[in-house]
């Protein structure tokens, strides 16, 4: 702060209590005695040229915005090629900047790129982070930022990697609570055809859960520290319909378990030998494989 | 016609009707159309022996035949029916169906009558009459059950009254009919001869015309080969009035008849008609059958057995075309009216304990919700308004009819039974409509306790994704229905929309798409990004094609079950020794004394796989009368 004229320093000493205003040359004048743009200007380019201020672009007006001591002192140690590389990914913010990008930019020599680089990592300026878009990509972003959401893929990404069992147990958790909605509690003096499974709610009946409360419920369930908006639970539901565990009723604007058959037929075509076959193509009556040698029937024969 | 459809045909002969008709079969489906000369060159047996052949092919309608003439010669072409040789599969179920239905005694009438292929009545009658004693179908030797005549073995038959009476219900409700002349030729002649006709009868002028003319023909000809059926809609077809048959009105009478459906005995039989087993018509049996099966694992035991009942209903008035499209019958036009199910429906059947209230189970939400809405039905929302308002006009409605009958408002305790048992199908029937499958429709205002309607076609589309879905996931796992499904309800796709919809890792799935796009389910369209094709460079779109694996499926299980059949032969083969000590009279009904223990074990051990087999044999059978008739 010692290199600053007093002038300088008390516009801002005043402005950088707001650190994330932009100011136009105007607003600045408004600290100026007496509004001479002369002055204003020298204390605009002594600011710029510390550091102490950065321009920007509004639309076609210039507008400055005033730098916070530790980032001054941040860049002051560097040199001038980690400063530009620094100042590169400090303007790609919370999306990251890949590092050929940055090569490109910098017009620096890789080898002296991957150096800068690597002090600033180890100054804890920087951090490499992973996009779920391209996961061989390096990339890089300031240390203090997280990303966004279109580079860490969203709530069901880990270190931009599909978080499958997460996402399985979810998968779980919203069956078993859409399945106890959908059908009425078995009563214990339940008799006759009750005896033989669920019995159906009759038609008209309204109380099958929405996409809201099953949202509600993921969020009191206490499954997950991750936030799940609706999004992301219908996506859930989705994949369940898909499944064929789920469907929707009401319009679409409920969902339902599918009645579940305990211990139900396997097809006839996959369950006997040939539909599972794997040499099923090379099977002919006078080829290599035919009936008569099939091993496969013979084990499933066997198995009676 | 494809390969294995071919293979199995020929065994399905060979089972049955032995080598000389398989070879015959053979050589009529690889080559297709022939006259009798090419067909003897290519049998390589003496023309007698193949003409001799071809008489009980086509008496059982395996082939077909028609005389051209060409050029003032009369040339006979033969053709092979293979749907028709299909059908060998299906005696067993044919008879177990009409077994239930009618009794044992009507299932020996139309067994005897698979056997025969098609016969006249008053022969029919004659040989019971001889032969009432010793039983027209011996007992079969081991191992050829797929021929259903074990069903013979019942109760004898006394009197030809009583066979004619049999053969009267089963005629009245289509389950055998008269032999037409058209029912002889391929359908490719028949509507040729017509052609040829209609044109005749036009007379063309100019080259503008002829596209005029042309389409009229076209209406004609297809008009025409309607009315060649159109004699089936009559339900007394082929039958004739007992008191005043000189009569010859018996049209008015049938429509008096249909209406009081009570004047069986009324109709006896034209003893010159010549009758046959109607296939189709059990088809359609089979897939109701399949109807009631499933909605039994979606909704519920007890609504499945009324939905049963009324598709029993249906199938009184239908009678089953089968066409090039597949099976054709007037599902979606007859209405079945609630008061037709609750009059026939067995009262064993519990109606209440099989469907929960809404207000006994949850009152958190439902109430809530239900308040929000004002205490409007839900499906008001809904694209398709079925089973809407069911609730508010049910009671007036029911009053209605009760005053209507009995003029008052007090009611008696019967009526009031019926008023409750109505309710409750009606019930039961709201619920088939309001699922996502839509197992029947409701028909507004049509009759006094709601009318319905079942859209057969449709849902038997439904069915075959499902099953087709099922397959899928018993080969490829669930992962991979996950996949078809995805694509199905969206269409093209790439891998990474795939993976992001399904929720899995690109790299999980690539293996399973892999699979799936080997056996056919899935196919690959590929979009170049630039010009040169690189693979790299290029979109490769996931898309999924009902009919291509319908086609691919079915291939599949012709090809399946032939090797069931010929495994069984294999067996056969294997244990011939000891079946054929088996099937000696001597030792039939005394194995246990005449057999050693080990024989006795292979016996047992013999039986059971080829019960094992014959039973997945007919499990696929089902499978394909899914994807191909239904």
């Amino acid at each position: 702060m010692a290199d600053l004229q007093a002038l300088a320093r008390s516009v801002y000493d005043t402005c950088i209590s707001n650190p994330n205003k932009l100011y136009t040359s105007s607003e600045i004048l408004a600290y100026i005695p007496r509004r001479d743009a002369q002055v204003l200007l020298d204390t605009i380019n002594e600011l710029l040229g510390l550091g102490y201020l950065k321009t920007l672009k509004q639309g076609d007006a210039f507008v400055y915005r005033f730098v916070t001591k530790d980032a001054v002192d941040r860049t002051r140690t560097l040199t001038s090629d980690e400063a530009m590389v620094y100042q590169h990914i400090e303007s790609s913010a919370r999306e990251g900047i890949w590092t050929k990008t940055l090569k490109t930019r910098t017009n620096l020599h890789p080898t002296v790129l991957q150096r800068c680089l690597k002090t600033l990592e180890q100054q804890r300026y920087i951090k490499s982070i992973k996009s779920v878009k391209f996961p061989t990509r390096k990339i890089y972003m300031l240390a203090d930022l997280t990303p966004t959401i279109e580079v860490t893929g969203g709530p069901w990404f880990t270190d931009a990697e599909l978080d499958a069992d997460f996402i399985n147990a979810l998968l779980v958790a919203v069956e078993r609570f859409v399945a106890s909605r959908s059908f009425p509690k078995q009563r214990p003096n339940a008799s006759g055809a009750a005896a033989g499974g669920l019995i159906p709610f009759e038609a008209g009946y309204t109380g099958y859960p929405t996409l809201s409360d099953i949202t509600q419920w993921v969020k009191n369930s206490n499954l997950t520290e991750v936030d799940l908006s609706e999004v992301d639970i219908r996506a859930l539901l989705d994949v369940l319909i898909y499944d064929g565990k789920l469907e929707k009723v009401i319009g679409g604007t409920a969902y339902k378990a599918v009645k579940k058959v305990e211990g139900a037929a396997k097809q006839g075509f996959t369950e006997a030998p040939c539909g599972r076959c794997p040499v099923f193509d090379l099977c002919s009556d006078d080829g290599p494989v035919n009936a008569g040698n099939c091993v496969y029937f013979e084990k499933w024969l066997a198995e009676i | 016609m494809q390969q294995n459809a071919v293979e199995l045909c020929t065994i399905l002969v060979k089972d049955t009707y032995g080598e000389l008709s398989s070879r015959v079969v053979a050589i009529l489906l690889e080559y297709g159309r022939s006259a009798l000369h090419t067909l003897v060159r290519r049998v390589k047996i003496p023309e007698k022996v193949v003409k001799q052949t071809l008489v009980v092919l086509i008496q059982q309608h395996l082939v077909l035949h028609y005389t051209h003439d060409e050029g003032g010669r009369d040339t006979t072409y033969y053709e092979c029916n293979w749907l028709q040789i299909y059908e060998l599969l299906h005696p067993g179920r044919i008879v177990r169906t009409i077994e239930e239905r009618f009794g044992a005694d009507a299932a020996a009438v139309v067994s005897n009558f698979l056997l025969l292929g098609h016969a006249r009545v008053s022969d029919f009658i004659a040989a019971y009459g001889i032969s009432s004693k010793g039983k027209p179908v011996g007992a079969l030797p081991n191992g050829t059950t797929i021929n259903a005549s074990e069903a013979t073995n019942t109760a004898p038959i006394t009197t030809a009254s009583q066979i004619s009476k049999h053969i009267v219900a089963l005629m009245q409700e289509k389950f055998l009919v008269p032999v037409q002349l058209h029912h002889m030729h391929p359908t490719v002649d028949t509507k040729n001869a017509i052609r040829q006709k209609v044109t005749s009868e036009q007379t063309t002028t100019t080259a503008a015309m002829q596209t005029r003319v042309k389409k009229a023909i076209d209406e004609k000809v297809i008009e025409k080969m309607e009315a060649l059926s159109a004699d089936l809609d009559n339900r007394n077809f082929g039958l004739k009035r007992k008191s005043d048959h000189q009569d010859g009105r018996p049209r008015k009478r049938t429509k008096y008849s249909a209406m009081q459906g009570a004047d069986d005995d009324e109709w006896e039989i034209d003893s010159n008609v010549v009758l046959r087993v109607n296939h189709a018509k059990f088809l359609a049996i089979f897939r109701n059958e399949e109807l009631v099966r499933w909605v039994e694992t979606r909704i519920g035991k007890v609504t499945s057995l009324v939905y049963a009942e009324l598709l029993k209903h249906l199938e009184k008035t239908t009678i089953g075309h089968r066409t090039e499209k597949g099976l054709v019958d007037g599902g979606k036009k007859t209405v079945i009216s609630t008061l037709d199910i609750s009059n026939t429906i067995s009262k064993d059947i519990d109606l209440v304990n099989s469907i929960a209230s809404a207000h006994s189970a949850y009152n958190g939400t439902s109430q809530k919700r239900s308040m929000a809405n004002g205490g409007n039905n839900p499906f008001d929302v809904e694209e398709n308004e079925e089973g809407d308002s069911d609730d508010y006009d049910l009671d007036a409605d029911l009053d209605d009819h009760d005053t209507t009958m009995n003029g008052t408002h007090d009611l008696s305790s019967a009526a009031a039974e019926k008023k409750e048992q109505l309710q409750h199908i009606r019930k039961h029937l709201a619920l088939l409509a309001e699922d996502n499958n839509q197992f029947v429709t409701k028909q507004e205002g049509s009759m006094q306790y709601g009318g319905w309607t079942v859209d057969t076609d449709r849902l038997c589309q439904l069915m075959r994704t499902r099953e087709l879905e099922q397959i899928v996931e018993e080969r490829f796992g669930g992962v991979a229905t996950r996949l078809v499904r995805i694509i199905k309800d969206k269409g093209k796709m790439d891998e990474k929309g795939l993976a992001d919809t399904a929720l899995l890792r690109q790299k999980d799935i690539r293996a399973h798409l892999g699979a799936l796009h080997e056996r056919g389910f899935l196919h690959i369209q590929e979009v170049p990004k630039t010009a040169e094709r690189l693979p790299a460079r290029t979109f490769y779109f996931f898309y999924f094609d009902e009919k291509m694996s319908k086609v691919a499926l079915l291939n599949d299980f012709y090809k399946s079950m032939s090797r069931i059949l010929q495994r069984i032969e294999h067996e056969r083969g294997l244990n011939s020794m000891l079946l054929s000590k088996a099937d000696r009279t001597d030792v039939k009904g005394h194995e246990e004394e005449l057999l050693t223990k080990k024989e006795l074990a292979d016996l047992i051990k013999w039986q059971r796989s080829e019960e094992k087999l014959l039973g997945q044999l007919m499990r696929i059978d089902r499978q394909v009368m899914m994807f191909r008739d239904w």
